[in-house]
Parts: C-alpha cells; sequence; structure tokens
C-alpha cells in the first residue's frame, strides 16, 4: 500500500530548505535544544554532548564539542563518533556555519525568522545505527536579526525519488522490450504485444514523472530584513 | 439627410444649449470623477494599519498576498515583514510550497497590528487527501467483499475466511481514513491576527 501511495503521489515529493547568510560570524550563539549555551559570543569552543553508543558487544563513550575557528566557522567534532565500527557508523565533523557565513542548510520548517533573531534547529546524528541514530544532536544555531544578511529559502523536487522512478521506468522499456521483441518469449509480436504494452505504459508514465523530478530547477526566494 | 442632419443638431441642442443641460460626455465625466473621488477619499479615511506579519515555522516559499476588489492575489512581502496595509483588502498567507491559509481581512484599527501564521505542507495534504479517498475507496471494498453472496458450495472456513477479509479491508480503509483526515486537518495554514502589545 505505502507503494501504491508513493507511486500516485508521484510528483509531489518536494525538499524545502533554508539557509542563512550571516554578516558577522562572531554574534553567532550555539546552544542545546533545552537553551543551555554551548557557544555564547567569543567563546571558542563548548561541550555540546557527552554519551555513550553500542559497537556491536560494547558501549564506546563519546563527546561532541562545538569549535569556533578564526574566520567564524562553527563545527561540531566528536573523535569517538568518526572511529565508529560495525554496525554503526560514524561521523567525525559537521560544519554548522562557514568561513563565509553561511549557515548549514536545514528543513525549512525548522528555520524561525522574528524581528529579534533567526533560530536554526539541526538534527544531528553523529553515529547512525541500522535506521536509529545512536548519537543524535538537537542543537540551536541562533543569530541575532541585525547580523542577518539574508535566509534564502529553496524548494525543489526530491531528485533522489526522480532518479528511482526513471531507473523503474528505464526497466519497464526494457522489460516491455525483451516481452515484444525476444526471440526466445513465445507467441507472435501480436500476441505479446499487449503484454509488453501493459508493462511499458506505467513505465512510461512513471518514468516521464521522474525525469520531470529530475529536471525540474528549483524555486528559491531570499528574505532580507 | 437634411432631416437626420437636423435631428442630429436637435439633440444636440436639446443636450447642450437648447433646455441649459451639460453635455452628455461632461455628465458622465463628473459622474465618475465623483465616484471616483468618493472611493479615493474613504481609502484615505480609512485606516492603515502597520502590521508585523511572521511565519515562525513554514515550509516551502511563503510569503504574503493581497487581493484589493476583483483583482487577482498578489505578493505584498516576502514574510516576515513589516507594512502599513489597508484594512478594505483581503489577505492570504500563500507561496511556493505552502498551503494557501484562509483568505482574513484586518481589523479596522489605526494600532499597531500582528499576523501570526503557521505554514501548512502541500506534501502532507496531497498524503491526507490519497489516504483518505484511498482508505474510503479500500472500505467499500470490504464491504462489497461482505455482501457479496456466499458460493453455495463453500466451506465454513471460506465463509469465514471472507468475513475476515471484509472486516480487515474496512478496518484498513477506516484506519487510512482516519490518518488521511488528520494529515488534511493538521496541513492546513493558520492565521492569527491580534494588536500588538
Amino acid at each position: 500500500m505505502a507503494v501504491a501511495l508513493a507511486l500516485s503521489c508521484a510528483g509531489c515529493f518536494e525538499v524545502s530548505t533554508a539557509e542563512v547568510r550571516v554578516r558577522d560570524t562572531s554574534a553567532v550563539t550555539l546552544e542545546s535544544r533545552d537553551g543551555t549555551d554551548v557557544l555564547p559570543v567569543g567563546a571558542p569552543e563548548g561541550v555540546v554532548g557527552r554519551g555513550e553508543y553500542w559497537e556491536m558487544l560494547s558501549r564506546v563513550p563519546y563527546e561532541v564539542r562545538a569549535r569556533r575557528d578564526a574566520a567564524g566557522a562553527i563545527e561540531l567534532r566528536c573523535d569517538a563518533c568518526a572511529a565508529a565500527e560495525f554496525p554503526v557508523s560514524g561521523t567525525g565533523v559537521i560544519g554548522l556555519l562557514d568561513g563565509q557565513g553561511r549557515t548549514r542548510a536545514a528543513p525549512s520548517w525548522s528555520v524561525a525568522v522574528d524581528s529579534t533573531r533567526v533560530v536554526v534547529d539541526y538534527e544531528l546524528c553523529m553515529v547512525q545505527g541500522h535506521r536509529t541514530c545512536a548519537a543524535d544532536l538537537p542543537v540551536r544555531l541562533t543569530v541575532p536579526a541585525r547580523d542577518v544578511a539574508e535566509v534564502r529559502r529553496r524548494i525543489e523536487p526530491l531528485r533522489l525519488w526522480g532518479y528511482a522512478l526513471l531507473a523503474f521506468g528505464a526497466a519497464s522499456v526494457a522489460a516491455a522490450t525483451y516481452v515484444m521483441l525476444a526471440p526466445g518469449v513465445g507467441g507472435s509480436f501480436a500476441e505479446r504485444a499487449p503484454w509488453g504494452g501493459a508493462v511499458l505504459a506505467p513505465g512510461l508514465v512513471l518514468g516521464g514523472i521522474g525525469l520531470w523530478e529530475v529536471l525540474t530547477p528549483a524555486r528559491e526566494q531570499i528574505w532580507t530584513p | 439627410m437634411p432631416s437626420l442632419s437636423h435631428d442630429r443638431r436637435g439633440r444636440r441642442g436639446a443636450l447642450s444649449r437648447g433646455r441649459g443641460h451639460l453635455p452628455r460626455w461632461l455628465l458622465a465625466g463628473v459622474v465618475i470623477a465623483s465616484r471616483l473621488t468618493a472611493v479615493t477619499l474613504s481609502r484615505a479615511d480609512e485606516p492603515r494599519p502597520v502590521v508585523d506579519v511572521s511565519v515562525l515555522r513554514s515550509p516551502g516559499l511563503p510569503v504574503l498576498e493581497q487581493r484589493s476588489g476583483d483583482a487577482g492575489w498578489r505578493t505584498a512581502c516576502v514574510v516576515p515583514c513589516t507594512l502599513r496595509l489597508s484594512v478594505a483588502d483581503e489577505y492570504r498567507i500563500g507561496g511556493d510550497g505552502v498551503v494557501d491559509s484562509s483568505p482574513f481581512r484586518l481589523p479596522a484599527t489605526d494600532e499597531h497590528l500582528r499576523v501570526e501564521a503557521r505554514g501548512g505542507s502541500p506534501l502532507l495534504r496531497d498524503v491526507g487527501t490519497l489516504l483518505a479517498v484511498g482508505g474510503m475507496a479500500f472500505a467499500a471494498g470490504g464491504g462489497a467483499i461482505l455482501l457479496l453472496p456466499d458460493d453455495a458450495n463453500a466451506s465454513s472456513d471460506a465463509r469465514s475466511s471472507k468475513v475476515v477479509v471484509g472486516i480487515g479491508f474496512i478496518a484498513m480503509g477506516l484506519l487510512a481514513t482516519t490518518v488521511g483526515v488528520l494529515a488534511r486537518l493538521f496541513s492546513d495554514t493558520s492565521v492569527r491576527v491580534s494588536v500588538a502589545p
């Protein structure tokens, strides 16, 4: 049923993201989601969280630290997470703000803009288990309104979904061609054509939708204070 | 021809000079001008409050849209924004990738107003519609299975299986419909207009 639902809503999968461009990177602060300051203005480093994740039969302790470099870039580092091994996989560094003052893109839903500040909520994962996150990291980047140069919102079709539909369409065309033209398949072409057509038609429709999802350009909106 | 030209002259005379009336074009002009002046004056008289428009959480590219009279919707600003708006116009929160809110008007006041909105997701709305419609079709299918007459030679096991399948279809259909309706409800764009403190 889920597949039927997904296919019937083939063209409606879009993803919308937002990123903030900041004038003064030193004014950006990082908090945990409960409001605890992790990286206040001027602070070069802070602890975001500590915990343990399971790696096969042992528990591995980890500590995630936020670091602000000389250019003002903010990144999260976790050495123990980078060393994670099967059955989990980890990430050692996640950048939240680059030296040019551009934040990591977040879902539009997670970006709140008001008259005093722009808040970007991130749901990050530094150790990925099987379908779950073994070291999740909910953090909040806050930019004072006076330091916001622009908020760039972007909406585009889910390209991965488009490629999947395109592959499905290509496979359908290949299967239909085989059914209709392969010498090994019994019956005349006239007898085989309806079966081939039945495979080809939905494949072409879904492949077309996939092509649309892949080729449709992203739409962008720029908000300036 | 002479009578026609005479006729024309006569009619003109009756309208313009003969009985001391204003020319028709002038009368029409005066009427239109007075109407326009009245509209302009009433527009000038109506309050134009300063409004803070914010959409705290929203998917897509949210904007405030404005409609004057019978004209179409046009973008008033990219939210959040602060601007002076006419209370005579209609507004809504919309934009690419955002479910349009219901149209709303501003209260006739000069006070500083605040419009707070929460943007709804078209994807959630579309999935909700699909689930609701698909669920109803599923439930109807279950009902049809139950209503189908039993085969005279069917065993009791086959009959009970038919009932189980029918009830299963109805239950799954109703569940999907409920989820779909809830998804549609939660995908609405809500707007709250209040006086700023």
